[in-house]
């Protein structure tokens, strides 16, 4: 609990640091919103909602691009894809705002800020170590007290601390981060044994200005406790008992750190052979919820001060009673092996988040079943930023306290709950998909019908038209041809004067039924006309062909017609405009089906590392507890051998 | 005869390491299984983005297209509750909302509330905000008469905050595609 106290201080800053951005843009009036895409991912992103936003400003990207917000959209599209744990896109993301000269220096010191805690985050001290020098000392303080703390970090990690003292240590440049970095100096002395100096940077956190703030006032206290208990195993592992004693007593009984103060205060006064004084605070550490190793300890502790005072009885019942406690500690843990299935995991993180208020009242609840896991994922820690920093599945079970403050584990985890949210996104597109196919396919239909009713409207009325031309002229040419009728198509001047013999020959047979006489002019007339039939029947074949030809000509568009008809029902049917959108469609349907399939066997593997890591922790309690349970056999037998041996024979 | 005394120098060892699992980051994530799945989010992000471009081109082209988004200004005159959406008196879209929504409104988010088709020609559209004031509980609504031609119809609703008049203004605002 002390580590999680501590990760939510540092999440909050995380938080501060990742949305300056944003907030800078909101230093602005809202009128200069220039691209509503922009605004809209914000809006997402503030709800934790990555996919979307990161979806929000890539559709934006394939567009024209956001507009009128400077290098804000690149910037946040980096820290959204941190937070989504796209590393790789997001330092592409920022190593492309650093390849730009021309971007102001504000923005080059964000980018640089953020790529370093990405190779922090990462394990990659050196190029963290790179990125962070490359940042001006203009950036903004909050943040540079971030990256100064980081830079000591990585100095501890780089046994490059030696020269790190108090006095040349700025707490005030470090602001909120100091304690913490004076921590985890104190722990780094006290792992090389270094007990001074880890008891000067520890004492310094005894003298922290607890605030009014409800919330960072317990932070500071678990970090006061904390340091006062590492002060007191300082002074143990020095041999300075007294003071590891007025140390331990320090911490607060109802803090998290309280167990270990007890455990240690009673060691010490072992120590100097006060075996009373050691029971009392192991007699209290006893009564506690045996999930916690230091209570555990206390089990067996408890008697050998018993046996140590000489109270053999005691330490006997102490002895059967830590037996019992063991095995039945033992069972609860084997229970929860059992139950924490691959399934069971998959279940807990694809839960709705809880808000963190309420998941501390549950947390709180003080079940009657103290062992069984009550683990639930909150909606504080959900972002990968806060992930070196808060378990995002927090638990009563102590057995997995550890494991959950693992970067490992809660990387596993966050993949994990990612994986089922790709999973998701995924699966809802799947019947959207089949209904736009459908409705494509719906939409082709009826433009094919209305299409090919308007098509063939025209185009049948210019058949009728010409059809019926067609026919008139390959009648007239049937009946030219089977009387020989010449004149029929003779040209306009050859009929036109046929046309006066015909009204000559009239006359005469008039002039003739009147009595005179017309032999001359019926020679004469009878002359013309043989020449104008002459003639006729000269151009005939030449005619009668030309006829013939535009008949064919007709046939022939007729034919063009009828082609065109069935184009058109063609056309109709696949609908040229919307074809290329149900392929495409049907491309991304396939691709939906297959990133689904490589989506679930992640999942898959996934959930089987994470089994595996919970697996592992509660495997390591049941052999821890087995030993305290084989030790506590041992004690017994050995106590009533002891009493035998003592007995006359 | 059992040592007990053993333990407290592991718990020793184990305060200050368990310190710098907070603080040292995750180099030890396997990094394969990292990179697996940051290539799948990669991949489905884009595969995601094809499909928004698509539907939103199959359901809403830009001819017909009308989008109506919400944005509020600092809010502390005004507490949001919900909004209804009216076009041609017809209502549209509604949202009860939460504080988290409300929270990325007022850090500079911009809601997309509504997406729809309109016909062209001239329609009303309507917005009515309801929620609570320092003084007062407020149902206000803002009005708009648009021209729907070829383009894209893009409104915003806007809560600002008028410090002249010291309580919430609200507005539409159509913006030139």
């Amino acid at each position: 609990m002390r580590l999680l106290l501590v990760s939510l201080r540092f999440f909050l800053v995380l938080t501060t640091a990742i949305i300056a951005s944003p907030c800078s843009a909101k230093e602005k009036p809202k009128t200069s919103v220039a691209d509503l895409r922009y605004g809209v991912a914000l809006y997402h992103y503030y709800q934790q909602d990555y996919m979307a936003a990161l979806a929000e400003l890539m559709v934006a990207d394939t567009r024209d691009g956001i507009q009128g917000h400077g290098d804000n959209p690149e910037l946040i599209a980096g820290g959204v894809s941190l937070a989504f744990g796209m590393q790789n896109h997001a330092e592409n993301g920022f190593q492309e705002i650093l390849q730009d000269e021309s971007r102001p220096q504000s923005v080059r010191d964000a980018a640089w800020f953020y790529l370093g805690k990405l190779y922090y985050t990462r394990g990659d001290w050196n190029a963290a170590e790179q990125s962070f020098a490359r940042v001006s000392n203009k950036f903004k303080p909050a943040l540079r007290a971030q990256m100064q703390a980081l830079q000591i970090n990585i100095r501890i990690r780089n046994n490059n601390y030696a020269d790190l003292t108090l006095k040349n240590i700025d707490a005030d440049e470090l602001r909120s981060w100091s304690p913490y970095t004076f921590y985890n100096l104190g722990a780094a002395h006290a792992r090389e044994g270094n007990f001074a100096s880890a008891q000067q940077f520890f004492s310094e956190l005894s003298d922290i200005d607890i605030t009014d703030n409800p919330v960072r006032r317990k932070e500071q206290w678990a970090l006061q406790d904390k340091a006062y208990t590492a002060i007191g195993y300082s002074y143990l592992a020095e041999k300075k008992y007294a003071a590891a004693i007025r140390e331990f007593t320090k911490v607060r009984l109802n803090g998290v750190f309280a167990n270990q103060a007890l455990l240690g205060y009673g060691w010490a006064a072992v120590a100097q052979e006060e075996y009373d004084v050691a029971l009392k605070p192991w007699q209290l550490l006893r009564t506690r919820s045996l999930m916690y190793p230091a209570v555990q300890e206390s089990l067996l502790a408890v008697p050998y001060a018993y046996e140590k005072l000489g109270a053999e009885g005691e330490a006997v019942n102490a002895y059967q009673t830590a037996e019992e406690l063991l095995t039945r500690e033992l069972q609860l843990i084997r229970d929860m092996r059992a139950t924490l299935t691959e399934g069971e995991l998959l279940t807990l993180i694809g839960s709705e988040p809880l808000p963190a208020e309420e998941a501390k009242t549950i947390l709180r609840g003080n079940s009657p079943d103290e062992g069984a896991l009550t683990a639930v994922v909150t909606d504080d820690g959900q972002n990968w930023l806060k992930l070196d920093s808060t378990s995002i599945i927090k638990t009563r079970s102590a057995y997995l306290n550890e494991l959950f403050a693992k970067n490992a584990f809660q990387t596993a985890v966050l993949d994990l709950r990612d994986l089922l949210r790709v999973q998701t996104l995924l699966q809802n597109w799947l019947p959207k998909l089949d209904a736009y196919n459908e409705l494509l396919l719906q939409k082709q239909a009826a433009r094919s019908r209305q299409e090919q009713q308007i098509a063939q409207n025209t185009v049948a009325q210019q058949e009728q038209k010409l059809r019926a031309e067609r026919d008139r002229l390959a009648q007239k040419l049937a009946q030219i041809s089977s009387s020989e009728n010449y004149m029929a198509l003779a040209d306009e001047e050859t009929q036109e004067l046929y046309a006066r013999i015909e009204r000559g020959q009239q006359t005469i047979a008039r002039m003739k039924a009147a009595g005179q006489d017309t032999r001359e002019l019926e020679t004469r007339i009878k002359m013309f006309g043989g020449i104008l039939m002459w003639r006729a029947a000269q151009a005939y074949p030449a005619q009668l062909a030309a006829q013939q030809a535009e008949l064919n000509t007709i046939d022939e568009t007729l034919a063009q017609i009828a082609k065109v008809r069935q184009n058109i029902e063609e056309i109709s049917l696949t609908s040229m405009d919307i074809q290329p959108t149900l392929a495409r469609l049907q491309v991304l349907q396939k691709d939906v089906d297959a990133q689904l399939s490589n989506t679930d066997q992640l999942i898959a593997q996934q959930s089987r590392v994470l089994r595996h890591q919970v697996d592992g922790q509660l495997a390591a309690h049941e052999k821890r507890l087995n030993n305290y349970l084989a030790q506590a056999h041992l004690a017994v037998a050995r106590l009533y051998d002891a009493e035998l041996r003592r007995q006359p024979e | 005869m059992i040592h007990p005394l053993r333990q407290w120098f592991h718990l020793v060892m184990l305060i200050p390491l368990l310190c710098c699992s907070v603080v040292f980051a995750q180099a030890d994530v396997p990094a394969q299984s990292a990179a697996q799945v940051e290539s799948l989010k990669e991949s489905v992000l884009t595969l995601n983005r094809d499909l928004l471009i698509l539907e939103e081109e199959l359901l809403y082209p830009a001819s017909s297209q009308v989008a109506v988004y919400v944005s509020m200004d600092l809010g502390n005159y005004f507490a949001l509750d919900a909004i209804k959406l009216e076009i041609n008196n017809k209502l549209v879209a509604s949202e009860l909302y939460t504080e988290k929504q409300t929270k990325a409104l007022f850090r500079g988010g911009v809601q997309r509330l509504y997406i729809g088709n309109l016909k062209a020609g001239e329609h009303e559209i309507s917005a009515f905000f309801t929620g609570r004031g320092p003084q007062q509980d407020y149902k206000r609504g803002a009005k708009i008469v648009i021209n729907k031609n070829q383009e894209p119809v893009v409104l915003e609703l806007r809560i600002v905050d008028s410090t002249a008049q010291l309580q919430p203004v609200f507005e539409i605002k159509q913006w030139q595609m």
